[in-house]
């Protein structure tokens, strides 16, 4: 029994310290549709990116960037997202350019999704790398094809800005430190045991308070994503919206103000979102803003979102009548309900 | 005596600071050392077991983690789970029958640990909470009278864990300390080093085994005092009659 705790002490002491040196990895993942385009010199081709995001954090100022070769070049319109949520799915279309002087035949054309998300206060530049196979005719004939579905998974490089030396050399005392204790489980050197621990334990908080974790704690716990602790299941499914709703929805004749509340882990929410976006692109009538629940707990209370003190995500408010929607479950149902009642 | 009355009263502050919301007090950021939801309406704490499983999903190395549990470790360890932990004292209410089960059911507690943490990781999910006891009392019923929950899938889940782990209680003393809790896994990795500790003195014990027999644990308090399973609720010390065992909070004595 002991010698499985100092193990599993040492261990957690070399995962701390690998944390440290670890490579950041990507977020996203990007799927190139289709992976080969047939475009003709002088013309150009539309290309989709879909992107998904795997994880529990926003991805910021995705942006999608041309690297070569040379004779190509990408649509100077916008081919970016500016926030891409947790567990969120967009796709980009990309006009790719060919110059006239293009070689001919079959080229591979090299793209770079860049991108940020933050962990804490530290935060992360990704470079995506992306292959786009382009099958260049002659100038005449040649029409886009967007039809194939295969897509190209990259392989994301790292780039970590902005680390502060200081906070590695911790990383590694603290590895060190438990490292240390696990080695001293097994003697009879308790006080040294129980000191070392204390002064791990000690740089440990010290450091998550720098890294603001504490606040991670606190606003994990100040709001109350339904789906995290089992009040309903999650849902994960793409929202839609069935055909007596869809009908429901265009014959709202008055102006709706709603605000959907959400928060940036909760799994649930980009369901709420997203119905929310089907309804009002049915209706113009139907207009709506996304509340982050973290940022803006004063505007949750003034609302009626929280519960004993709790904020509840995900929560849809008709600013006319001032009710409340909580959770995902049975959404598109609840929401047309909500809708049609008179303020 | 006088220990149990003590013990009564700090566990009462335990369950007092676990509902502390009631007084208007919001989210904090300080980790409770026990098993306490902190979707619980009123909760002002933050519950290990629920953040570490946040973290794990977020990829975050849980700094502020890893150095509050050490803290709290060395603190007490496990006597938190004796003095203090709401849900150990649910458990220890209702702990009727002391039956002594010595098997390695209670390494069931490290599986649940590394099971939540798996889990968290593998699903990105906080698979844990969806099953926690403590989460049906303390956060989905109260919800379910605020009209947030309803009756549906995930709150017949919690009601069945909640049920089965209440059966658990009245069955075997401490069941769900003994067996399923990954917060006193945690705390019982310490357990060994805690400034509160029991000591045992060799020469003054008759061999009586009255300790045994008190212990709600189903442990030997002579033997395994400084186990993973010891929660130094100090019943132990108080039905020795020789006083050979003695409850203690400071340095230990070199053996």
């Amino acid at each position: 029994m002991r010698q499985a705790l100092a193990v599993l002490l040492a261990a957690l002491g070399l995962c701390v310290f690998s944390g440290a040196v670890w490579p950041q990895e990507g977020i996203l993942t990007f799927a190139v549709e289709p992976d080969a385009l047939d475009v003709s010199a002088g013309g150009q081709a539309v290309a989709r990116v879909r992107i998904v995001n795997t994880t529990a954090r926003e991805a910021d100022d995705i942006e999608l960037v041309w690297a070569g070769p040379e004779g190509f070049s990408r649509d100077p319109g916008p081919a970016s997202v500016a926030v891409l949520g947790a567990f969120a799915s967009t796709t980009i279309e990309l006009t790719v350019v060919v110059e006239a002087t293009a070689p001919q035949g079959e080229t591979r054309g090299h793209l770079e999704a860049i991108y940020t998300y933050c962990i804490d206060d530290l935060c992360y530049q990704i470079v995506a790398p992306l292959v786009l196979t382009l099958r260049v005719a002659a100038p005449t004939g040649a029409t886009p094809d967007t039809t194939s579905d295969v897509g190209t998974p990259a392989k994301a490089e790292i780039e970590i800005p902005g680390r502060v030396p200081w906070r590695g050399v911790a990383f590694g005392v603290i590895g060190l430190l438990l490292a240390v204790a696990g080695l001293l489980w097994r003697t009879r050197h308790r006080t040294v045991l129980a000191a070392t621990l204390v002064i791990a334990g000690g740089v440990a908080l010290g450091l998550g308070v720098s890294l603001n974790q504490h606040k991670q704690a606190q606003a994990v716990g100040a709001v109350l994503c339904t789906s995290c602790v089992g009040i309903e299941t999650v849902q994960t499914l793409r929202a839609r919206l069935s055909l007596s709703q869809a009908a429901a929805v265009e014959q709202l004749t008055a102006p709706i103000e709603l605000l959907v509340f959400y928060a940036p882990w909760c799994r649930s929410c980009p369901y709420a979102e997203e119905l929310v976006g089907l309804v009002a692109a049915r209706n113009p009538l139907v207009r709506y803003r996304l509340v982050n629940a973290e940022a803006e707990r004063d505007l949750a209370v003034q609302h009626g979102v929280t519960r004993a003190g709790r904020t509840v995500v995900p929560a849809i408010v008709h600013l006319g009548t001032g009710k409340v929607l909580f959770g995902a479950e049975d959404l598109g149902n609840r929401l047309v309900s909500l809708l049609q009642e008179a303020p | 005596m006088r220990m149990t009355t003590g013990r009564r009263a700090v566990q009462g502050m335990g369950v007092v600071l676990g509902l502390f919301g009631v007084t208007g007090i919001g989210m904090t950021h300080i980790l409770f050392p026990g098993l306490h939801c902190y979707a619980c309406p009123w909760a002002i704490t933050v519950c290990p077991v629920g953040l570490v499983q946040n973290l794990v999903i977020f990829g975050t190395v849980p700094f502020f983690w890893v150095g509050a549990m050490i803290v709290y470790g060395v603190v007490a360890a496990r006597g938190f789970c004796g003095w203090f932990c709401p849900f150990g004292t649910l458990n220890d209410l209702l702990s009727f029958r002391r039956a002594r089960i010595r098997s390695s059911l209670s390494y069931g507690k490290f599986l649940i640990l590394l099971g939540t943490l798996v889990g968290a990781w593998a699903l990105t999910d906080t698979i844990f909470c969806k099953l926690c006891p403590a989460a049906s009392l303390e956060a989905s019923l109260p919800y379910l009278f605020l009209g947030v929950a309803k009756v549906n899938g995930p709150f017949l889940i919690h009601m069945a864990t909640l049920g089965a782990t209440l059966l658990g209680m009245v069955l075997i003393a401490r069941f769900w300390c003994r067996y399923l809790c990954p917060m006193g896994a945690i705390l019982a990795l310490f357990n060994r080093v805690s400034l509160l500790h029991l000591e045992w003195n060799r020469t003054e014990c008759t061999g009586c085994e009255t300790c045994v027999d008190a212990c709600p644990m189903g442990i030997d308090p002579r033997q395994e005092h400084d186990g993973h399973n010891c929660i130094k609720c100090g019943a132990c010390t108080e039905s020795c009659v020789p006083d050979s065992l003695k409850l203690r909070c400071g340095p230990r004595k070199a053996k």
